[in-house]
C-alpha cells in the first residue's frame, strides 16, 4: 500500500516532461479565465442568501423597492431659505436629472406638497419660483417644516441641511455606470460650489465597496509577495530554490483564482483574503520539500536526492494540507456567500497547492538538480533558539502548566464578552468618508440610515382603504416610536393624513385619518402610483412601512424586530406581515453565523484530530498534539472578548481556518519525532534531532504565517483588520505554544508511537 | 399643346398650393371639428405590469365657449369613487383652472398644479396630457407620411418650447389623413429616450364625427397601462353651460 503511493508519488520523477506540461496547460487556461472575475459588492454577498429571509427581502424589492439609490446631504450653515441656496437646489435638481443613468430625483424643489392657500388646492412641487422676500422666504421654511413628510427626510428641523434623493436605472452587472453617476454627481455639486457634501445610499456603499476592495488587493499581494521572497532568501540564499518555490505559488494561484470563477465568477470584499492567503499557505510544502532536498543532496547525489526527499516529506505534507482542506471546508455549510466561497476556494487551492508543489518540484529537480551548496543549517542559529526553548520548557514543566491555565482561565472569561454582531457600519473604518457621511447624516438629518420596512400583506383587493386598518397602522407607527433608536417612520397613512390637512385648508387639526372608505378612496385619487409606490401596490393590498433606525449593532435590532413581530402578530392577525429589509438580514446573517459555528467548529475539529490519531496510530500522542493547539483558540476569544471585538462574517472564520493551519506544525514536529523514535527510541536525542531536522522549516512557516496574516492589517475593510490582526496572533502564539509544550509533553510522557 | 401645358402648369400649382407644413397640420389637428359638444360613456382599465387590473366608469362632457372650452369629467363606479368628478376650463393665455370634487367631503376645492407631470387620477395621462396642446407652444415639423394598419398618416415631430416647460422634449405623431385624427404618438422625455405610447385602437364615425373609440396610453418605463373604451358618445346635443360650473360639480 505504501509502496503504491510511493510510486505515484514519484511519477513526476519518472514523466517530468509530461508532467510539466500539463500543469502548464491548465495554468495558461486558467490565466484566460482571469481577467472575468468580476467585482461583487452588493451588500448581500456578506450576509445570508440562500434563505428564506433573503427570498422574502428581493421579494419585496421588487414590489416596493430600488436597491439602487445615492443619498446627496449638505449643510448651509445659515439657512437652506435663502434666494441663493434654493435656486442652487433647483438648479442641481435639473441637471442630476438629466444624467444619463439617473432616473428619478426628489429634492427640497421638487417634492410633493398638498396644501391650501387662497387659491385654491395646490398638489405641487414644493417650490417653483424663488421667494425673495423675508415674508415669502420664512413662509417657505414654516410650510418645510410643518410638513410631517418632509421633516427628518428633506429638511433637518434647524431648516440647515436639507438632502436629495437619486434613483439610478436598474442595469444588470454593470459596476461602471454606477461609478460613472457617483462621479457625475459629485461634479455637479462641486461645480455649484456646494462643499462638503455627504453621500450615502446603496449605490454609494457599492461604490465604496467596490473601490476598497480594489485597493485592499493591490496592496496585499505585493506585500506578501515580498515578505515570502525575504523569507525564501533568508532560509535558501537561492536565486533557484526561490524560484522554483515562487512558481509553485503563481500557479497555485492561478488554479485556485479560476476555481474562483467557476463557483461564483466574482470576488466580494472577503474573498479578497484568498489570494494573499493561497500564497502564505502554499508555501510551506516548499519550503518543507526544499528544505529536506537541501539536506538530502548534501548526503546523496542529486537523482537519489529527489526520491528520498518526496517518500519523506509527502506524509506530513499531506496530513497537513489535509487539515488546512477540512479547517476551510467547514466553512462552506455556511449559508453566507462571503464564508462559503471563502471555504471552498481555499480548500480546493490548498489541494491544488500540494498536488502542484509534488508534481512541479520533483518534475523540474528531475530535470535540472539544483545543488545548493551553501545547505548550512548552520548558518541559522534558529535552531539552536529552538533547542533552548525545549530544553527550558522540559525543566520549568509546572510553571508552565500552572501558567496556561491561568491564561486559559481568563480567556475563557473575556471570551465571555463577546458580541455577535453583523454591523455593516462598522465594516468601515470611521475615518472613512462612507462612516463619516453616515454619521453626519444621522446626526444633521434624519438620524436613521438604517431602514427596516414592515410588510403587510392582505388577501383582498382594497383593504388598505379601509379607515379601520389604517387606524391600526397609525398606531403601529406610535407604538414603533416607543422603541429605542427609532427615528422616522413613514406610511401611506402620513400621506393621506396630509391630504386630509390641506383639503382642509391646511388646518392642523386636520392632520389625521379620514373616517370613511370612500374618502380615502377619493383621496387616493391625487396620487400618480408612482408617488406612493414605495408604502401600497396598486392593488390596495400590500403595504410596507418605512422604519428609519439610528440603530446600528444587529443585535439590538433582533430585540427590536422580536418586539416588533410580537405587536404585529397581536394587532394584525388578519394579515401576513413580515419584517424585512437590510437590516433583518443582518439579523439572520448573526442568527445563521452563530448556529454554523457551532456545528461546524467542533467538527472540523474532531476531524483534524481524529486524523493525527489514524496517522500516528497512537492515543497518546494524539492527545498530546491536541492541547498546543487548541490553547491558541481559546486564547484567540478571549482577546477577542478583551479587545471588544465582535464574532462577525470575518472573525467566525477565524478558528476553522486557525485550527487547520497551526496544526500543520504539530504534525510535522511529531512526524519527524517519530521517525527518530523508531531508530534509537531514545526521546531526548530525537528531540534535538527533530528540532535540526524540522526546525527551520517550521520557524520559517511560522514566521511567513503571521507576517502573512498580519498584511491583512492593512485593509480598508475592518473585519478583514480584525481577522488579520487575530490569525496572525494565533500563528504567533500557536508556535510559541508548539515549541514550548509540545517537546515538554514528550519528554515528559515518553508516549509510545507505533510499533514498526 | 398649349392646352397640355397649362393642365400640367395649373397641377403643378396646386400641387404647391396645397403642401402642407408641420405647424398647418398642428393647426387642423387644433381646429378638427369633434362637435359643440360632446357627451361620453367611458371604461376606464388601469393595467400594472404585473397585470393586475382595475375598472372605473366615468362620463364625460365637454363643450365648446368661443373658441375656448370646457369639460367635465365624473365618475360612475366603483362606488368608493362614485360621484366624483372634475372640472376644467380652458384659458387664452395661462392655464386652465380645474376644480376637484369629492364626495365624500362634498366639498369642491380649486386644483392649482403646475406640476404637469402629475398623473391623473392614477392614470398615465399627465395634466400636461389632458390641456388641448395649443399649436403655437411646440415647433412642428412634418417627417413624412407613414400608413397605421389601414390609415394613411402623416408623421409629425413636435417640440415643445422652452417657455412652456413641458415634462417632455418631443413627440411624435401619426395624424390621419383627411381627418385630422392623432392615432399613434410616442413622447420622448428630456433625456430623448420614449417613455410613453399612445395609440387609437378604434375609430369610429358617430354622428358624423370622428371618436377615437378605444385608447390606450402605455408608459414604457414602469409598463402600466391606462386603456379607454367609450360604452356610448353623442355630439351636438344642446348640453347646457349650467352643467359647467362649479355649482353642478356640487350636485350629485
Amino acid at each position: 500500500m505504501k509502496q503504491g503511493i510511493y510510486k505515484l508519488a514519484l511519477l513526476p520523477t519518472k514523466y517530468p516532461r509530461t508532467v510539466l506540461l500539463i500543469i502548464f496547460l491548465v495554468t495558461v487556461i486558467s490565466l484566460f479565465v482571469l481577467p472575468k472575475i468580476r467585482f461583487d459588492t452588493s451588500v448581500t454577498a456578506i450576509i445570508i442568501e440562500d434563505h428564506p429571509e433573503f427570498n422574502y427581502f428581493r421579494e419585496w424589492q421588487q414590489q416596493f423597492g430600488t436597491d439602487h439609490f445615492i443619498i446627496v446631504v449638505f449643510k448651509d450653515e445659515e439657512t437652506i431659505f435663502r434666494p441663493h441656496v434654493l435656486k442652487l437646489i433647483s438648479d442641481l435638481t435639473s441637471k442630476i436629472e438629466n444624467l444619463k443613468y439617473v432616473r428619478r430625483v426628489t429634492s427640497l424643489s421638487n417634492a410633493i406638497d398638498i396644501r391650501t392657500d387662497k387659491e385654491g388646492l395646490i398638489v405641487d412641487s414644493f417650490y417653483r419660483e424663488i421667494p425673495t422676500t423675508q415674508a415669502a422666504l420664512k413662509d417657505l421654511s414654516k410650510r418645510a417644516l410643518e410638513n410631517p413628510i418632509f421633516l427628518k427626510n428633506i429638511i433637518s428641523p434647524d431648516g440647515k441641511t436639507t438632502s436629495f434623493l437619486i434613483e439610478i436605472e436598474d442595469i444588470a452587472g454593470q459596476e461602471l455606470y454606477r461609478k460613472i453617476t457617483v462621479d457625475k454627481v459629485k461634479e455637479l455639486f462641486k461645480n455649484a460650489g456646494i462643499n462638503p457634501i455627504h453621500l450615502s445610499g446603496n449605490t454609494v456603499l457599492n461604490y465604496s465597496l467596490s473601490d476598497y476592495m480594489q485597493r485592499d488587493l493591490s496592496t496585499f499581494l505585493p506585500l506578501v509577495l515580498i515578505l515570502i521572497f525575504i523569507v525564501l532568501y533568508v532560509i535558501f540564499r537561492s536565486l533557484p530554490f526561490i524560484a522554483l518555490s515562487m512558481s509553485v505559488v503563481f500557479v497555485s494561484l492561478v488554479w485556485t483564482m479560476a476555481t474562483l470563477y467557476l463557483e461564483r465568477g466574482s470576488m466580494n470584499n472577503f474573498t479578497t483574503i484568498i489570494p494573499p492567503l493561497i500564497i502564505i499557505l502554499s508555501i510551506a510544502y516548499s519550503i518543507h520539500l526544499l528544505s529536506e532536498y537541501r539536506k538530502e543532496c548534501a548526503s546523496s547525489n542529486a537523482k537519489k536526492a529527489i526520491s528520498s526527499t518526496v517518500k519523506k516529506v509527502l506524509a506530513p505534507c499531506f496530513l497537513s494540507s489535509i487539515t488546512d482542506i477540512v479547517g476551510f471546508a467547514s466553512l462552506s455549510i455556511s449559508k453566507i456567500p462571503a464564508m462559503k466561497d471563502l471555504g471552498i476556494v481555499s480548500a480546493i487551492g490548498i489541494g491544488f497547492a500540494f498536488i502542484i508543489t509534488f508534481s512541479l518540484l520533483p518534475a523540474i529537480l528531475t530535470l535540472y538538480p539544483v545543488y545548493n551548496s551553501r545547505s548550512t543549517p548552520k548558518l541559522l542559529p534558529i535552531n539552536k533558539i529552538l533547542i533552548r526553548i525545549a530544553d527550558f520548557s522540559a525543566h520549568h514543566k509546572i510553571i508552565i502548566l500552572f501558567s496556561s491555565i491561568m491564561i486559559i482561565i481568563l480567556s475563557l472569561f473575556f471570551a465571555t464578552k463577546i458580541k455577535v454582531e453583523t454591523n455593516l457600519m462598522e465594516f468601515f473604518k470611521k475615518k472613512s468618508p462612507f462612516y463619516q457621511d453616515t454619521l453626519f447624516m444621522e446626526k444633521e438629518l434624519s438620524g436613521g440610515t438604517q431602514i427596516l420596512e414592515i410588510s403587510l400583506k392582505a388577501k383582498e383587493i382594497d383593504t388598505f382603504k379601509d379607515p379601520e386598518l389604517l387606524r391600526r397602522i397609525e398606531r403601529l407607527q406610535i407604538f414603533l416610536t416607543t422603541l429605542p433608536r427609532v427615528d422616522k417612520i413613514t406610511s401611506l397613512v402620513d400621506y393621506l393624513k396630509r391630504t386630509n390637512q390641506a383639503f382642509h385648508n391646511s388646518n392642523p387639526e386636520y392632520y389625521c385619518l379620514p373616517d370613511s372608505r370612500p374618502l380615502v378612496a377619493q383621496y387616493l385619487l391625487l396620487f400618480n402610483y408612482k408617488d406612493l409606490k414605495p408604502f401600497i401596490d396598486t392593488d390596495y393590498k400590500w403595504a410596507s412601512i418605512q422604519v428609519r433606525l439610528s440603530e446600528n449593532s444587529s443585535a439590538k435590532i433582533k430585540i427590536l424586530i422580536e418586539k416588533t413581530d410580537k405587536y404585529l402578530k397581536q394587532n394584525f392577525p388578519d394579515l401576513e406581515t413580515h419584517i424585512t429589509g437590510v437590516p433583518a438580514l443582518e439579523v439572520a446573517t448573526i442568527d445563521n453565523m452563530v448556529n454554523s459555528q457551532i456545528s461546524s467548529l467542533p467538527l472540523a475539529m474532531l476531524t483534524i484530530f481524529a486524523l493525527i490519531f489514524i496517522l500516528f496510530r497512537s492515543i497518546p500522542v494524539g492527545l498530546i498534539s491536541i492541547a498546543p493547539n487548541v490553547f491558541p483558540l481559546i486564547v484567540n476569544f478571549g482577546l477577542m472578548g478583551l479587545l471588544g471585538i465582535s464574532l462577525n462574517t470575518s472573525t467566525a472564520t477565524i478558528s476553522a481556518i486557525a485550527i487547520g493551519i497551526i496544526v500543520d506544525d504539530t504534525i510535522h514536529l511529531l512526524h519527524g519525532f517519530e521517525e527518530r523514535i523508531k531508530l534509537h527510541g531514545n526521546y531526548e536525542k530525537a528531540m534535538y534531532e527533530t528540532i535540526e531536522m524540522k526546525g527551520e522549516a517550521i520557524f520559517s512557516t511560522a514566521v511567513i504565517l503571521f507576517f502573512g496574516f498580519g498584511i491583512l492589517v492593512f485593509s480598508n475593510f475592518i473585519p478583514i483588520i480584525q481577522f488579520g490582526f487575530l490569525t496572525a496572533f494565533i500563528m504567533f502564539s500557536g508556535s510559541l505554544v508548539e515549541l514550548i509544550i509540545t517537546p515538554a509533553l514528550l519528554l515528559h510522557f515518553k508516549p509510545r508511537f507505533r510499533k514498526s | 399643346m398649349l392646352i397640355a401645358v397649362l393642365v400640367i402648369l395649373s397641377s403643378i400649382f396646386s400641387i404647391s398650393a396645397h403642401a402642407l407644413t408641420g405647424t398647418d397640420i398642428a393647426q387642423k389637428v387644433f381646429d378638427r371639428d369633434h362637435g359643440k359638444d360632446s357627451y361620453a360613456k367611458t371604461e376606464m382599465t388601469l393595467i400594472d405590469k404585473k397585470g393586475n387590473t382595475r375598472v372605473r366608469e366615468m362620463i364625460s362632457q365637454r363643450k365648446k365657449s368661443g373658441e375656448l372650452e370646457k369639460s367635465l369629467i365624473r365618475f360612475t363606479s366603483p362606488a368608493d369613487i362614485e360621484g366624483t368628478g372634475f372640472l376644467s376650463w380652458e384659458n387664452k393665455d395661462r392655464d386652465d383652472d380645474q376644480f376637484l370634487y369629492l364626495p365624500a367631503l362634498r366639498r369642491v376645492r380649486r386644483i392649482v398644479t403646475s406640476q404637469k407631470d402629475m398623473g391623473f387620477v392614477n392614470t398615465d395621462f399627465t395634466y400636461e396630457d389632458l390641456q388641448r396642446r395649443k399649436v403655437e407652444n411646440d415647433q412642428h415639423r412634418l417627417l413624412g407620411e407613414g400608413k397605421i394598419e389601414d390609415w394613411q398618416c402623416w408623421k409629425l415631430e413636435s417640440i415643445p418650447k422652452k417657455e412652456t416647460d413641458s415634462q417632455y422634449r418631443k413627440f411624435v405623431s401619426w395624424i390621419v389623413k383627411e381627418i385630422y385624427v392623432p392615432i399613434k404618438v410616442e413622447f420622448y422625455d428630456r433625456k430623448g429616450q420614449m417613455i410613453k405610447r399612445y395609440t387609437v385602437n378604434k375609430l369610429q364615425k358617430i354622428d358624423g364625427i370622428w371618436t377615437e373609440m378605444e385608447l390606450v396610453m402605455h408608459d414604457l418605463k414602469d409598463n402600466h397601462e391606462t386603456k379607454l373604451k367609450v360604452k356610448e358618445t353623442r355630439y351636438n346635443k344642446g348640453i347646457s353651460e349650467q352643467v359647467f360650473t362649479t355649482k353642478y360639480l356640487e350636485r350629485y
